[in-house]
C-alpha cells in the first residue's frame, strides 16, 4: 500500500516538471522537436547541446 | 538571339543581359559577362526553368529571365 | 586573441571546414537586424573564427553580402580565410577580387582538390598566389586531407608575416573575370579533355524532360512503400505485439495484488499512453532516412529545379521547396530554412504553408488508423494525406498570392551542385539520433502527458469516477459538437485533439489512455472508415503544435501565429465536413 503511494507521488512529480520544462521551452520557440535536419538553423547548436 | 534559342548542349558567347537590375549583377556576378562562354545544359519538363553552364558550373534560370541573355553568334 | 572571418562561395564546403576547426565550440545566433544566421566559433583560445553567410559577391544586394560587408568593413578581422572550390575556381575567384580592397591578409583555401583532380586539373598555386597576392593552402576537407597543415597553419600565424601586396581596382565584373581567365590560364592546366561526370550522367535522366516528374514521384513512392509495406510498419506491428500481449499481460500479473487504481495508473495511463506512441519508431525512423539520403546526396536541388515552374503557381520559388521539404519532417526546422529565402513577404507565405506538409509527429496517428480502418493500403491512404496537404498548400498559396502577398517575383538563380554519394556512417548516425529523441519525446512529454489524461479521465470533483462522468468527459463534451459534421464527435475525440496542440503524436497517446484497453478495437467501434479519414485530415491540417507557434511568433510577430492558427483551424473543420459527406458517399 505505502509502495504504491509512494510510487505514485514520484510518478505524479515527474510528470509535473517534465510537463512544466516542456511548456516552458515550448512557449519559448526554442527547438524542440524530434528532426534535426542539417537546413535547420538550430542544426549544430543542437549537437553540441547533446 | 537569346539563350532560349539554343538547342541542348549548344553553346554561344554572351553579347548584353537586360531585365531585372538585382537579376543582372547577380548574374553578371557570376561571371555571365560579355564574350563568356555559355552552354545550355538541360531544361525542366515543361521547358521551364532552365540549366545553363556558366565559367564551368551549373545554374537554374528561369525561361522569362534568360530571354534578357542575348547572345552572339554559336561557335 | 585574433580573428578570422571565414567567407566563401555557397556549396564550396565552408561550413565542413568551420565544423572541422571549431568542433563543438561553437555559437550559432543572428546578426543584428535580419534573419541572417551567425556562427562564431574558437579553434583553441588563440583563435576566434567568424563563419560569414556563404556569398558569391558583395554588391548584388542580398542581407547576406550586406552582412559580409558590414563585417569586413568593421575591421573586427585579422585575416580572412577565403574558402573556394578548386575545382571551379574561375567563378570562385571573382569574390576573391571583391574582398582584397578590404587591405586585410587573406589565406586562400582551395578545397575539393579531389574533385579537381578527377576532372584532370592541375593547379600551380604558387603562381597563384604571386599573382592574386595571398597565402594559397590546398585542401580536400570531405576527405579529411590537409586539415592538419592548415590548423598548425593557423596556430602558427606565420603566413602574415609575409607581405604580399596586390591591389585590385576593376570597373566592372567584366575586368575582373578578364584578369582571372588571364591568371588562371597560366595557373591552371586541364589534362583531360571534357569527361562527362557522373553528375551529368544521373542528371540525363533526373532532369530529362519526361523522365523527371516521373522519377521524381517514383522515388518519392519508393520512400512510402519502404516505411509503409517493407520495413516500418511491419516493425511497428512487432512492437505492438510485444506492447500488448507480452509487457501488459506481464504486468498484469505482477500488479495483480495492488490496488486497482495503482495498475490502472500504470497499464491503462503509462503503458497505454506512451507504449500506443512508442511503438511506431521504425516508422519513424524509415522515413526519416529516406529523405535525408536524398538531401545528402545533392536530388533535393534537382527537385526544387523540377518543382519550381508549379511552386510559382503558389506565389513561391523553387527555392521554397527546401524549407517545405525539411516541413516534412518538423514544421519548426521548416520555418526557420525559411530564412535563406530572400523577401520577407517569401519568408512569410513559406511559413503559413509549411504546416501544411504533414510532419513526422502525425505519422503514428495516420500508421493507426490505416492499419486499422484501411489495411493492405496503408500506404495510399497516408500517401493521399501528404498529397491534400500539398495541394491545399497550393491552392493556398495562389489564394494568398492574389490577396495578402502580392509582390513582384524574386530573382530566381540556384546553382546545381554535383551529386554525391551519401556517408552512410553519418546517415545512420542521423537517424538514429532522432530515433533517440523521438524515444526521448515518448518517456517525457507523451509520459507526463498520459499521467495528467489519466488522472483527468478518473475523477471528477466527486473523486475517483467511472470515465464517462470524469473531468476530461465534461470538458470534451463541451467542445466535441463542433465535430458532429466531421463525423466523430465523442468527448473522447476532442479530448485527444485538444491534448495534440502539446504535439501531435499526443493525440494517439490521449486516446490510448482514454479508450484503454487494445486501442485497435476501441477505435472500430467509435468510427467509421468515412468518419476515421476525416479524422486523419482534421489531424493533417489542424492547428500545429505549441513549438510551431512560439516559432512563428519569434520569427514573424504574434500576427502571423495568430492568422496560421485561426486560418487552420477553419480550413481543418471545412476541409474535414467536405471529405466526410464525400467519404459518406463513396465508402
Amino acid at each position: 500500500m505505502y509502495i504504491e503511494i509512494i510510487a505514485t507521488v514520484i510518478i505524479f512529480s515527474l510528470a509535473a516538471v517534465i510537463f512544466y520544462k516542456n511548456v516552458k521551452r515550448k512557449a519559448s520557440g526554442k527547438c524542440d522537436c524530434s528532426s534535426c535536419s542539417s537546413h535547420c538553423p538550430y542544426y549544430k547548436e543542437k549537437k553540441e547541446d547533446k | 538571339m537569346s539563350i532560349t534559342d539554343l538547342k541542348l548542349g549548344e553553346k554561344a558567347y554572351i553579347d548584353s543581359i537586360s531585365g531585372d537590375s538585382k537579376l543582372m549583377k547577380r548574374l553578371m556576378a557570376l561571371g555571365c559577362t560579355e564574350g563568356t562562354e555559355v552552354c545550355l545544359k538541360n531544361c525542366a519538363p515543361f521547358g521551364d526553368p532552365l540549366v545553363i553552364n556558366l565559367r564551368g558550373c551549373d545554374f537554374c534560370i528561369r525561361k522569362k529571365d534568360a530571354k534578357n541573355i542575348s547572345i552572339k553568334d554559336n561557335l | 586573441m585574433k580573428t578570422a572571418a571565414l567567407i566563401g562561395n555557397p556549396n564550396v564546403g565552408k561550413t565542413s571546414l568551420f565544423n572541422s576547426l571549431t568542433g563543438s565550440n561553437q555559437y550559432v545566433g543572428n546578426w543584428a537586424g535580419v534573419t541572417v544566421e551567425k556562427k562564431e566559433g574558437f579553434m583553441n583560445e588563440d583563435l576566434k573564427i567568424v563563419d560569414l553567410p556563404g556569398i558569391y559577391a558583395m554588391d548584388t544586394f542580398s542581407s547576406e553580402e550586406k552582412v559580409a560587408k558590414e563585417f569586413l568593413a568593421s575591421g573586427e578581422a585579422d585575416f580572412i580565410i577565403n574558402i573556394v572550390d578548386a575545382s571551379n575556381l574561375e567563378r570562385n575567384l571573382y569574390l576573391t577580387t571583391q574582398i582584397k580592397e578590404y587591405n586585410t591578409p587573406i589565406l586562400l583555401v582551395l578545397n575539393m582538390m579531389d574533385v579537381a583532380a578527377a576532372k584532370g586539373l592541375e593547379i600551380d598555386t604558387e603562381l597563384l598566389s604571386r599573382k592574386l597576392g595571398v597565402t594559397v593552402v590546398t585542401i580536400s576537407a570531405s576527405k579529411g586531407k590537409g586539415l592538419d597543415e592548415l590548423k598548425s597553419l593557423l596556430d602558427r600565424g606565420d603566413f602574415l608575416r609575409v607581405p604580399i601586396e596586390n591591389d585590385f581596382q576593376f570597373q566592372d565584373e567584366r575586368e575582373a573575370y578578364d584578369y582571372i581567365s588571364g591568371i588562371l590560364s597560366a595557373a591552371v592546366k586541364k589534362k583531360d579533355e571534357h569527361k562527362r561526370t557522373n553528375t551529368e550522367k544521373i542528371d540525363k535522366v533526373a532532369l530529362n524532360k519526361f523522365l523527371a516528374y516521373p522519377l521524381f514521384f517514383l522515388i518519392l513512392w519508393l520512400i512510402f512503400e519502404l516505411t509503409f509495406s517493407w520495413v516500418g510498419q511491419p516493425l511497428a506491428g512487432y512492437l505492438s505485439y510485444l506492447v500488448d500481449d507480452v509487457l501488459v499481460p506481464a504486468l498484469g500479473s505482477l500488479l495483480s495484488s495492488s490496488s486497482p487504481w495503482f495498475s490502472s495508473l500504470i497499464i491503462d495511463g503509462i503503458i497505454g499512453g506512451v507504449g500506443s506512441v512508442i511503438v511506431f519508431l521504425p516508422v519513424i525512423m524509415t522515413l526519416f532516412l529516406g529523405i535525408s539520403f536524398l538531401e545528402d546526396c545533392g536530388y533535393m536541388a534537382r527537385a526544387a529545379f523540377i518543382m519550381d515552374k508549379a511552386m510559382r503557381k503558389m506565389g513561391l520559388s523553387g527555392k521554397a521547396f527546401i524549407p517545405m521539404i525539411v516541413g516534412f519532417g518538423c514544421s519548426v526546422p521548416g520555418i526557420m530554412t525559411a530564412r535563406t529565402l530572400e523577401s520577407e513577404k517569401d519568408r512569410k507565405l513559406t511559413a503559413l504553408l509549411v504546416p501544411l506538409m504533414s510532419c513526422n509527429a502525425r505519422l503514428p496517428v495516420y500508421a493507426l488508423f490505416a492499419s486499422v480502418f484501411f489495411p493492405g493500403r496503408e500506404s495510399a491512404v497516408v500517401f493521399s494525406l501528404y498529397l491534400l496537404g500539398i495541394l491545399l498548400a497550393f491552392l493556398l498559396g495562389m489564394l494568398f498570392k492574389r490577396t495578402i502577398f502580392k509582390k513582384d517575383e524574386e530573382p530566381f538563380i540556384i546553382e546545381l551542385p554535383e551529386y554525391k554519394a551519401p556517408e552512410l556512417k553519418n546517415l545512420m548516425n542521423h537517424t538514429w539520433d532522432k530515433g533517440k529523441d523521438f524515444l526521448k519525446k515518448a518517456g517525457t512529454l507523451i509520459f507526463s502527458v498520459s499521467v495528467v489524461v489519466w488522472l483527468l479521465s478518473n475523477f471528477n470533483f466527486g473523486g475517483m469516477t467511472d470515465i464517462n462522468n470524469s473531468i476530461l468527459a465534461s470538458l470534451g463534451g463541451f467542445v466535441s459538437p463542433v465535430f458532429a459534421p466531421l463525423g466523430f464527435a465523442s468527448w473522447q475525440n476532442a479530448v485527444s485533439l485538444i491534448t495534440g496542440l502539446m504535439a501531435k503524436e499526443v493525440v494517439l497517446g490521449t486516446m490510448g489512455v482514454i479508450y484503454g484497453g487494445s486501442l485497435a478495437a476501441a477505435l472500430q467501434s467509435q468510427f467509421t472508415p468515412a468518419s476515421a479519414y476525416s479524422f486523419l485530415v482534421f489531424v493533417l491540417l489542424y492547428t500545429p503544435c505549441v513549438s510551431v507557434i512560439a516559432t512563428m511568433k519569434k520569427e514573424f510577430g504574434s500576427w502571423l501565429a495568430a492568422f496560421s492558427v485561426t486560418y487552420q483551424l477553419v480550413l481543418a473543420w471545412i476541409v474535414s465536413a467536405l471529405v466526410y459527406r464525400i467519404a459518406l458517399l463513396v465508402m
